[in-house]
């Protein structure tokens, strides 16, 4: 095959996209590039194993006696339609995607900023309370670890841990 | 097939049908949970548009009738009515419709859905929308099919290498790693990697090969076609392992375009 000037042109552009996919990129933190993120498609899907966020909720009767600490999400059912339609795995990963975007944002957050301010915080509570399925008047507390994939989350891999709420009938 | 996406009317008419059906399933899917985005749900809509102060008023004020619970269900019904619709007739309103439905719902979601597979889904409605708005200049059409085609590449290459740059992609530890995470149970993949870690490490090299060589389909129809097949095994172990079915269908989509330009693009060389 001829390699005219359009095939090293082609040739140069995945080269350049690789060297550039290559080099370490600084990600962009803003808030609105991050809610306008569609139009800023990232490829750089699985790229590197880091810590991944677990939440981890408790409930009790009173606030002095809450239970176990148990995993909010947990795996799905794989069903015989996963090709076509899986409602439930495309939801956990959009819950997968709110933890990440609290553990961006309170990264993100100043000093003296509450991160129960933020929506991420706030949405991630909505989540904790429709896991749970609480009774009127039930305590909980939830907790958001860092851990190593697949690793069980220790006191020491806390990044949030939420004051002890009540649920409201 | 080689021959079946030669044309940029066929290859245009293939990548419209698909975009529509993946459309489609992504819609049905939001409806199931609709529940989520409801004013007690996970989403509430009160809670999500404290992020969108910033914007103009009458912008909030639309986005609030469009994007609150009952408007949603709306947008929703009116999406997948459209993208059924698409399957039958093309027309620029119906794929313009996809378009903006699919930016609101990425905006209601806090930027996407389901990251990569609303990336790809925007590429190609976008591309399409400036096909079917200027139907009868070929060089419009040929345009939004290389754009397709060419994204469509850039996505796996650019997969490929940042998996190159990383050392649990190369020493086979990083796919066992992932599908810890994964949403389906992965007990029977993690036990086989267990047993043989090597299996763990030729299929993360065979990841990395497949994105990197890519380009190549790009070069001959042929190649396109054996690319196109191992990517679709490649999607289907994703399905299974990770539940990423939205990208089996939004880089099917682009395959049309890929195949035009494996067509086209030799010529030019």
């Amino acid at each position: 095959m001829p390699w005219g000037l359009a095939g090293t042109a082609l040739a140069a552009y995945f080269g350049l996209l690789v060297v550039l996919a290559l080099v370490k990129a600084v990600p962009v933190k803003s808030p609105a590039i991050q809610r306008l993120r569609a139009f800023f498609p990232s490829w750089k899907f699985f790229d590197d194993v880091g810590h991944v966020p677990v939440l981890l909720a408790r409930v009790g009767a009173r606030a002095d006696a809450l239970g176990p600490w148990q995993p909010c999400l947990a795996p799905a059912p794989r069903p015989w339609h996963a090709p076509l339609i899986d409602a439930e795995a495309t939801l956990l990963l959009a819950y997968g995607s709110l933890l990440q975007q609290l553990v961006a944002d309170v990264e993100e957050l100043p000093d003296d900023a509450d991160h129960e301010d933020t929506v991420s915080y706030q949405l991630t509570h909505h989540l904790v309370q429709a896991r749970l399925a609480l009774a009127p008047g039930a305590h909980y507390q939830f907790r958001l670890c860092l851990v190593e994939p697949g690793a069980t989350p220790t006191d020491d891999d806390d990044m949030i841990v939420s004051p002890v709420y009540q649920a409201q009938a | 097939v080689t021959d079946l996406f030669a044309t940029p009317e066929a290859a245009l008419a293939g990548v419209t049908r698909l975009v529509a059906i993946a459309v489609a399933l992504q819609t049905v899917e939001l409806l199931l949970v609709r529940r989520v985005a409801a004013d007690d749900g996970v989403w509430r809509w009160a809670t999500v548009r404290r992020e969108l102060a910033v914007v103009p008023r009458p912008v909030r004020w639309l986005l609030d009738a469009v994007l609150a619970y009952r408007g949603l269900v709306v947008l929703l019904v009116a999406r997948l009515a459209a993208a059924i619709a698409l399957l039958a007739v093309v027309h620029v309103a119906l794929v313009g419709l996809l378009l903006v439905t699919t930016i609101l719902l990425a905006l209601r979601w806090r930027g996407s859905v389901n990251g990569g597979s609303d990336f790809m889904t925007l590429v190609v409605l976008t591309a399409l929308t400036a096909a079917t708005a200027v139907p009868d200049q070929p060089l419009v059409t040929a345009g939004a099919l290389l754009y397709i085609a060419l994204q469509a590449c850039n996505s796996y290459v650019v997969a490929g290498a940042v998996k190159l740059r990383s050392r649990a992609w190369r020493d086979g530890t990083a796919l066992p790693a992932f599908l810890a995470g994964a949403v389906h149970d992965p007990g029977r993949l993690l036990a086989l990697f267990a047993r043989a870690p090597v299996l763990a490490r030729i299929a993360g090299w065979a990841v990395i090969a497949l994105e990197l060589s890519f380009p190549l389909a790009l070069l001959d129809p042929r190649a396109c076609a054996a690319l196109v097949a191992v990517a679709l095994v490649f999607h289907a172990g994703n399905v299974y392992a990770f539940g990423l079915h939205r990208f089996l269908w939004a880089w099917a989509a682009t395959y049309p375009a890929l195949f035009y330009a494996s067509h086209v693009i030799p010529r030019a060389l």
